[in-house]
């Protein structure tokens, strides 16, 4: 094993495999395109956001915990990706006018029929 | 037993009063009345599903459209989670382009959707068929329409070519936040496709499987938006780990053409130059990368060091 190591092949070898790993962090330099995509997601959250908080109930929301919606869009360039996740997450699953509690499994398969026959749901296929 | 009919049809007329589907009603409304032929794709193979396993049969429906030879089963390691019976979207994309598939999410209107089946491209969707407090999620495959009669046709769980109103499939749709989802093989441009949503799909795509063909996607994208800042910067870096130094040059002195504010634009072409020896062009780049300056400044300022290293 050690003869194969010292023939000029293997020095050859072991040469490309050094060029190889020294040229690869020249690859740094350039802005790549998955820092720029990065870049660019975090900007159409930023404006996701920004559309949420622009929504009238949220805005409330936010003013009844006292935040003044001018500072808001400041806030938001300071947020990471992950922290406007968050965000997201919380401010998508805010309820769109549900109403009450109705538990009961019966009620629930009448409504289910009545919205099926008016067209809303399709759990019961008519076929 | 009088009453409780009276208060049923009540609650009921209630319930309709705030079920509206606007995308429907003026697509309907807009459509012109000598064009009403349905649209069926015929050709689109229908896969049964088993169980709750929705989501693999509808992606295999798409992928066998898109020209990869798949099985409903094969996809079920990929995007069935047992626990939950059903399937994620975010893994739905996922499983899309680890077959080498460009996964586009459609813009969410129902226009779009028919404007794609109209143009012979199958749409997956993502359906709520209960309600948004009592959800039932559903994957299926919109494969016709047609306006004269309000209807769209899908290959839906255990049904070939299931019929549904247009109305309803947009409640029922609009319960998932509008999603739906093509998949095309590089290169294929989508009728209603719009640049930033094409750029993220490739993108995407060119992160996880390099090996695709990402220069077709991107030759088609700028064919279509042939001055689209992210898409000729996309292609011009692409170029540039190829080792075609000379396009890519090119590519990014376009990008600087069309948007001369773009720093990472004016440092890449610096890079380039300098890796070409012109290093008194490289400076005079890389000094407008800095003057822009951005997120990326720390780069720009270390190709700035490496000019000046090479000067002496």
């Amino acid at each position: 094993m050690t003869k194969i190591l010292r023939t000029p092949a293997a020095y050859s070898i072991i040469a490309s495999m050094l060029f190889v790993s020294v040229q690869a962090p020249a690859m740094a330099d350039v802005v790549g395109t998955k820092e720029l995509t990065m870049q660019a997601q975090l900007q159409i959250q930023r404006n996701d956001v920004r559309d949420l908080i622009a929504r009238e109930d949220v805005r409330a929301g936010l003013l009844g915990y006292g935040v003044n919606p001018a500072d808001i869009d400041k806030r938001i360039d300071n947020l990471t990706t992950s922290e406007l996740l968050q965000i997201q997450n919380q401010l998508g699953a805010l309820p769109a006018g549900a109403d009450g509690v109705l538990g009961v499994v019966l009620t629930l398969i009448l409504i289910f029929v009545l919205l099926d026959v008016l067209g809303a749901t399709d759990v019961f296929p008519r076929i | 037993m009088r009453l409780k009919l009276l208060l049923l049809l009540a609650f009921a007329s209630l319930l309709s009063a705030c079920l509206s589907a606007p995308q429907s009603a003026a697509l309907v409304r807009q459509a012109d009345p000598d064009s009403l032929e349905p649209v069926v794709l015929d050709s689109l193979a229908f896969f049964s599903q088993s169980a709750f396993q929705c989501g693999p049969a509808a992606l295999a429906t798409m992928l066998l459209y898109s020209g990869v030879r798949v099985s409903p089963d094969d996809l079920v390691p990929l995007v069935y989670v047992p626990a939950r019976k059903g399937s994620f979207q975010f893994e739905m994309v996922a499983a899309t382009r680890s077959y080498e598939r460009l996964a586009y999410q459609l813009a969410p209107t129902l226009k779009a959707v028919l404007e794609e089946v109209d143009a012979g491209q199958p749409v997956l969707v993502l359906q709520n068929l209960g309600l948004s407090w009592y959800p039932r999620w559903h994957f299926a495959v919109v494969k016709g329409f047609d306006l004269g009669r309000q209807r769209i046709i899908l290959n839906s769980g255990t049904f070939e070519n299931y019929e549904m109103s247009l109305s309803t499939f947009e409640l029922t749709w609009a319960r998932a936040q509008y999603w739906a989802m093509l998949s095309l093989e590089p290169g294929a441009m989508p009728v209603s496709a719009e640049p930033e949503a094409y750029y993220l799909a490739l993108a995407a795509l060119e992160e996880t499987q390099p090996q695709a063909n990402i220069a077709g996607g991107y030759r088609s994208g700028l064919r279509a938006w042939p001055t689209d800042q992210n898409l000729l910067m996309g292609y011009a870096n692409l170029l540039y780990l190829q080792g075609d130094f000379a396009k890519a040059e090119t590519m990014f002195r376009s990008v600087i053409a069309y948007h001369s504010g773009f720093a990472p634009a004016w440092n890449n072409l610096a890079q380039i130059l300098l890796e070409n020896g012109d290093t008194a062009q490289a400076r005079t780049a890389v000094l407008q990368a800095i003057e822009l300056g951005g997120a990326f400044s720390a780069t720009y300022r270390e190709t700035l060091s490496k000019i000046v290293a090479s000067e002496q």
